[in-house]
């Protein structure tokens, strides 16, 4: 599964470059923990979140910050960039969790912070070349085995042989059995440290399905919901505006996104494109194209006659990047796309170049009929893991791991999500924080690489749901994609493969991703006939997908059993 | 003069033979924080999947294919172009036309693909051009048949002027007294130009063409990559481009190095070949 965490990554790192603005802030560098570019949640376990509510209370009435050292330690970390990085500040120091904590704790960090996008590389060189750094935090999805794989070839401690040093940490962990499920790994280690949010309280939404609002408007439609609507609105786009790329299903990186999200519908979560390609039902790992294969097969005929009726864009192999996306997104002839809502605004504001009323707005996920519950959503997770591994040669870990532990104190972790109150933030009466304008209301820049470059990322914490949740869109589709549907198709981010399930599924994925990419490209072009459908999907179960799923299985089996 | 030469052998240490080593990689399962000494030894594993894996043909008759039609039309254009510029008389038009078909050599790869690919897809001028003529393409970037023709004339475009001033300095070596007694004899410029001007080149055309022998096998794989897509992976999926998405894509090392490694040994087998051809028929080889 490695061999894709680049793509994954690639895809997890637009997620959040998109939504968070971010690119490997180490929240999404917990991606590299099993290389799950989506931090997921399993629903089922909600019920025990709540029980962690009581527990969390006292929690909060922990004490302050305490100093590690007096005449002060230095140490070294990796930690992933930012679009805000080298525009807004040059150095995570400059923000007010760095500096804060730095003055609170006598310790200070000397940050080495790679190119965006080259996390993954810049770390397998540096474990290479023998320097690791003291703290890691972003870029270990490149890494053989992702966090697991550190801590299996000795780079980074298990943090669970150090909870008595960490009381607070401990706390908050064990506030809740969801927690200590997701953060504990099969046999009972931690990787590294997660971010929690408080109560286990779910995660924005944040991307979906995005439809042209001016072009609704233009032939007199409302949102389609299913696809024969979705038919009749891109037929329309077409035949009365010209529109030429009314679809675009992506075939690599963030833009397969396109391609799968629309296939929901039809009842099975699609193969995902090269990367994670399976879903579950009740704990059964499930591969569309073998498990699901009429419904697919329905999909791509559906693709075909779309494609033939001049609906998807002739061009939709050319949007491999994220650049390519954005322009394609933004053109005037483009009429919808699946892509994070932070995008909304600026892909509108290129676009409104071309149109002057360019806007997107969003669309329920197209399904067969009304009402149809749909089982996948694109959410942040519960709990974003591996925010800060601790390496192996870090000099006086015990002091380090006191050091971390600070950051799970309410205070600390206030600071690290919201800042410093009266600077960036307002508490109001009852309690509740609320972001100040100069972070949300910023002329020149977004919130998101506003809040990140004056507060700072990435940190471990108990983090507050509500400082991610400003922008009406997002809330209004956060609630449109909650009522429509569940998130229970997803395979847990945080599963892990043993040694030789990683061997198998590396061995055989690879190509059939590669196979798959291409043959669904073959049959929405209507290059390959439907007549041979069969031997095609005969061709996958030779290439031995059922051991690279039931790798996966074993994965997820002593996942539920935690 | 020794001194000299010390410098030379050990760049070619340091930065040809000592890298190497990296190919026991391919026998390995290589991990990085063991290094190659410490990763586990796994014989001909990595070989054997790659051989019984379904991508095997397909990359090793796209690489033969592509190189070869590369080889047919492009080698050859540079050479005709230094012949028409050594025909030329006017200093200033010749000046110019050099100048010109140098350029696109000097763009960047990325550029010039991303200028490739945005002149053939649906509304490129290329492909309206083709269309308008007969052609009855969506978009000529993502057409299996396309494929090629637009990555060879593309490669011809790219290089031949940089490649034809090699030929250029070769021309202008030949004897010019050997072009008036062909004149004397009554030769006209076809004449002249098979009997003088080729045999004066041809010890030059054969050398190029050994050594662009040896990099048939890596076709040019950077170009590849930035033009293919899954529906001419067909045709174009070579093997420098399927050892990219393994071994940078996805890291894993061991096995992109054993197919690396295989294409080398390929592409050495053809060398050999090459210039054993040419030394039985033509006295001139690189060893």
């Amino acid at each position: 599964m490695k061999r894709r965490v680049l793509s994954v990554l690639a895809l997890a790192l637009t997620a959040a470059f998109l939504v968070n603005g971010c690119g490997s802030t180490p929240q999404d560098g917990s991606t590299g923990e099993a290389d799950t570019g989506t931090k997921t949640t399993d629903g089922g376990d909600s019920a025990d979140a709540d029980t962690g509510t009581d527990e969390n209370a006292d929690v909060q009435a922990d004490a302050g910050i305490e100093r590690i050292s007096e005449e002060g330690i230095t140490w070294n970390m990796f930690k992933g960039s930012h679009t805000c990085m080298g525009i807004l500040i040059d150095d995570w120091n400059e923000t007010l969790t760095a500096q804060q904590m730095e003055e609170k704790t006598g310790v200070h960090i000397d940050f080495t912070t790679p190119i965006l996008g080259e996390e993954n590389t810049q770390l397998n060189l540096l474990i290479s070349s023998g320097s690791i750094p003291d703290f890691i935090s972003g870029g270990v999805g490149g890494y053989e085995g992702g966090a697991v794989g550190l801590l299996n070839d000795g780079i980074s401690v298990d943090i669970a042989e150090y909870l008595d040093l960490m009381p607070n940490f401990k706390k908050q962990l064990e506030a809740s059995e969801f927690r200590q499920k997701e953060v504990y790994t099969d046999d009972g280690r931690i990787t590294g440290l997660p971010i929690f949010f408080e109560d286990d309280e779910e995660t924005e939404i944040f991307a979906g399905v995005l439809i042209r609002k001016d072009l609704l408007d233009d032939v007199g439609m409302d949102v389609p919901e299913t696809y024969d609507e979705w038919h009749d609105v891109l037929t329309a786009f077409k035949e009365q505006c010209g529109i030429t790329k009314g679809f675009v299903p992506g075939t690599t990186g963030m833009s397969q996104n396109n391609m799968w999200t629309i296939g929901y519908g039809f009842g099975y979560r699609d193969y995902w494109g090269s990367d994670f390609p399976f879903y579950q039902i009740d704990g059964k790992v499930l591969y569309a194209p073998v498990d699901a294969t009429e419904s697919f097969r329905a999909y791509l005929e559906m693709m075909e006659q779309w494609y033939k009726e001049g609906l998807i864009d002739p061009d939709f192999q050319s949007v491999t990047d994220i650049n390519a996306q954005i322009s394609t997104y933004s053109s005037a002839d483009c009429g919808s796309c699946v892509t994070a809502y932070s995008m909304a605004g600026m892909l509108a504001s290129i676009g409104s170049e071309f149109k002057e009323d360019f806007e997107y707005v969003v669309a329920p996920m197209p399904v067969l009929e009304k009402g149809t519950v749909t089982h996948e959503y694109y959410e942040n997770g519960k709990i974003q893991l591996n925010a800060v591994i601790i390496s192996a040669d870090c000099e006086d870990l015990e002091s380090a791991l006191r050091y971390w532990d600070q950051y799970y104190t309410r205070e600390a972790s206030d600071l690290s999500c919201w800042g410093v109150e009266g600077t960036t933030y307002e508490v109001a009466e009852d309690g509740t924080k609320t972001w100040m304008d100069n972070i949300t209301n910023n002329p020149n820049e977004n919130f998101i690489n506003m809040r990140y470059a004056t507060v700072g990322t990435g940190y471990p914490g108990s983090f507050d749901v509500g400082s991610t949740m400003v922008d009406e869109f997002n809330i209004a589709a956060d609630r449109l994609y909650r009522e429509q549907g569940d998130n229970q198709w997803r395979i847990s981010g945080n599963i892990s493969l043993l040694e030789d399930e990683l061997d198998v599924y590396n061995r055989y994925m690879p190509d059939i991703n590669t196979y798959l990419d291409e043959m669904t490209v073959k049959y929405i072009t209507g290059q390959e006939s439907f007549d041979g459908f069969d031997n095609f999907i005969q061709t996958v179960k030779d290439m031995n997908v059922e051991e690279c799923k039931s790798a996966f299985q074993s994965a997820l089996d002593r996942y539920n059993a935690r | 003069m020794y001194f000299a030469a010390l410098a030379i052998m050990i760049y070619f240490l340091i930065f040809s033979f000592l890298p190497m080593g990296g190919l026991i990689m391919a026998f390995q399962k290589y991990k990085i924080v063991k290094g190659i000494f410490g990763s586990r030894f796994v014989g001909l594993d990595n070989f054997k999947r790659f051989f019984e894996g379904p991508y095997f043909f397909r990359t090793l008759i796209n690489t033969l294919r592509i190189s070869l039609l590369d080889l047919l039309f492009s080698f050859p254009a540079p050479i005709i172009l230094a012949c028409l510029l050594n025909e030329l008389r006017g200093q200033k038009f010749k000046k110019t036309v050099q100048t010109i078909t140098y350029m696109p050599y000097f763009l960047s790869t990325v550029v010039f693909c991303g200028l490739i690919r945005n002149f053939t897809d649906s509304r490129g001028f290329v492909t309206q051009i083709v269309n308008s003529l007969g052609g009855s393409y969506e978009s000529m970037i993502t057409d299996t048949g396309a494929f090629i023709p637009i990555f060879i004339i593309t490669n011809i475009i790219q290089t031949i002027g940089f490649n034809s001033i090699i030929y250029l300095a070769a021309l202008s070596s030949v004897d010019q007294e050997l072009y008036e007694a062909a004149k004397i004899d009554g030769a006209g410029y076809w004449k002249q130009w098979l009997y003088v001007t080729l045999p004066g080149i041809s010890s030059t055309v054969i050398i190029m063409l050994i050594l662009r022998m040896g990099q048939i096998m890596n076709v040019n794989y950077e170009k590849v990559i930035l033009l293919y897509a899954p529906s001419t992976y067909d045709v174009a999926d070579v093997i420098s481009s399927y050892i990219y998405r393994a071994g940078l894509q996805g890291g894993d090392y061991s096995y992109s190095t054993a197919v690396g490694l295989f294409n080398s040994v390929i592409g050495f087998i053809l060398i050999l070949i090459a210039n054993m051809i040419s030394k039985k028929f033509s006295e001139t080889s690189l060893f």
